[in-house]
């Protein structure tokens, strides 16, 4: 899932379609495989589904990045998953907007 | 710290957390207009027990609030002073406090020395004005004790209504049940205006993530005038599955 671009040293992760609890275990090897690359990007362009499972996956990934001071961008993010990540209380800690969701 | 001593630690930090569990149940149970003694005894009871404890075990903040918290307990014992939703929920706010207080130093950990600090003065304050503060008699709700600010001073306008406190703390057989904190924050938000707070100290690295067991919890403020039983049924299919707390807050209007 992970790839390393030819002309920039950020590696990127892909996340599937659907980063529920039926597919975390792939998840979560896919980022332990560039959890310790100084700069990633995660895509999440592909991403239809999320529960939280997944949003926990990706919270203890930028959490302990952020720890060994190591930098996460985002691409492709969409409504549903800054939706799930902003519920939860966790779109700050992943860093993406943490504003209040419209309700 | 010899083993000896950490074992009465231990002990102190569990029995208080029953204590302060009883203390927010007959709180809970307590009737503003008419107010068991009994049910005021016993949080008296208790209060004093963890001054004691703490007292003895060298945890001067908490032997300092509870102190403070004692003294109105004493007061309203004594019937000096009568309880009002406003003192009770000071009285539940200080519940909230002190456990977070107990699990910082049973922790190891900072306490929040501010919200401490701000929740004693308002403490101090009630004794001090012996409950006579505006809006308090029966019938008008008190505003929700608010830790970072005392709710004796008037206050800028806002809306009535109710606000909501509630803890999810899932267990670990939530998230493999369908149970999803997702969809339960999701419902909550749709019901009023609502901010999480969450809790990730019992996340380990992504490493050693069991990724079908939920160790986030969460810590919610919902303003939202639905009743209990409209929050409880968001929560109804998770029971058994982790622990809840759900504790209302009375906002009067114009406080």
């Amino acid at each position: 899932m992970a790839r390393r671009s030819k002309n920039a040293p950020t590696v990127a992760v892909a996340l599937p379609a659907n980063c529920s609890i039926h597919d975390a275990a792939q998840l979560k090897a896919a980022l332990l495989e560039v959890a310790t690359q100084p700069a990633v990007t995660i895509d999440a362009g592909a991403m239809e589904r999320i529960d939280t499972s997944g949003v926990q996956l990706l919270a203890a990934f930028s959490r302990d990045r952020a720890a060994k001071g190591f930098g996460t961008e985002w691409r492709g993010v969409n409504a549903v998953l800054l939706d799930a990540l902003q519920v939860l209380g966790l779109a700050g800690l992943c860093g993406l907007p943490a504003a209040a969701r419209d309700t | 710290m010899t083993i000896e001593l950490s074992q009465f630690h231990d002990a102190f930090f569990e029995e208080a957390a029953e204590s302060l569990d009883a203390m927010e149940a007959a709180l809970l149970q307590l009737d503003v207009g008419a107010p068991d003694p009994d049910t005021i005894n016993t949080v008296f009871r208790v209060a004093h027990s963890i001054k004691g404890g703490a007292g003895m075990f060298g945890f001067t903040e908490i032997a300092s609030f509870t102190h403070t918290l004692e003294t109105l307990l004493d007061e309203l014992r004594s019937q000096r002073m009568q309880v009002s939703t406003q003192i009770l929920d000071l009285l539940l706010k200080s519940v909230d406090v002190l456990r977070g207080m107990l699990k910082a130093v049973q922790r190891k950990e900072p306490i929040d020395q501010q919200g401490v600090a701000d929740l004693q003065l308002d403490l101090e304050l009630i004794v001090a004005q012996k409950g006579d503060t505006p809006g308090t008699g029966a019938g008008a709700a008190a505003p929700a004790a608010n830790a970072s600010a005392p709710t004796v001073p008037a206050a800028p306008a806002r809306p009535a209504g109710r606000r909501w406190h509630i803890a999810l703390r899932p267990g670990p057989g939530l998230l493999a049940r369908g149970n999803d904190p997702l969809r339960m924050l999701t419902e909550l938000a749709d019901l009023g205006d609502m901010t999480v707070a969450t809790d990730l100290t019992q996340l380990p690295p992504l490493g050693e993530l069991d990724p079908e067991t939920c160790l986030l919890a969460w810590n919610i403020e919902l303003a939202s005038d639905v009743d209990r039983q409209v929050i409880e049924q968001v929560f109804e299919w998770a029971e058994g599955d982790c622990t809840l707390e759900i504790l209302a807050h009375i906002i009067r209007e114009g406080v």
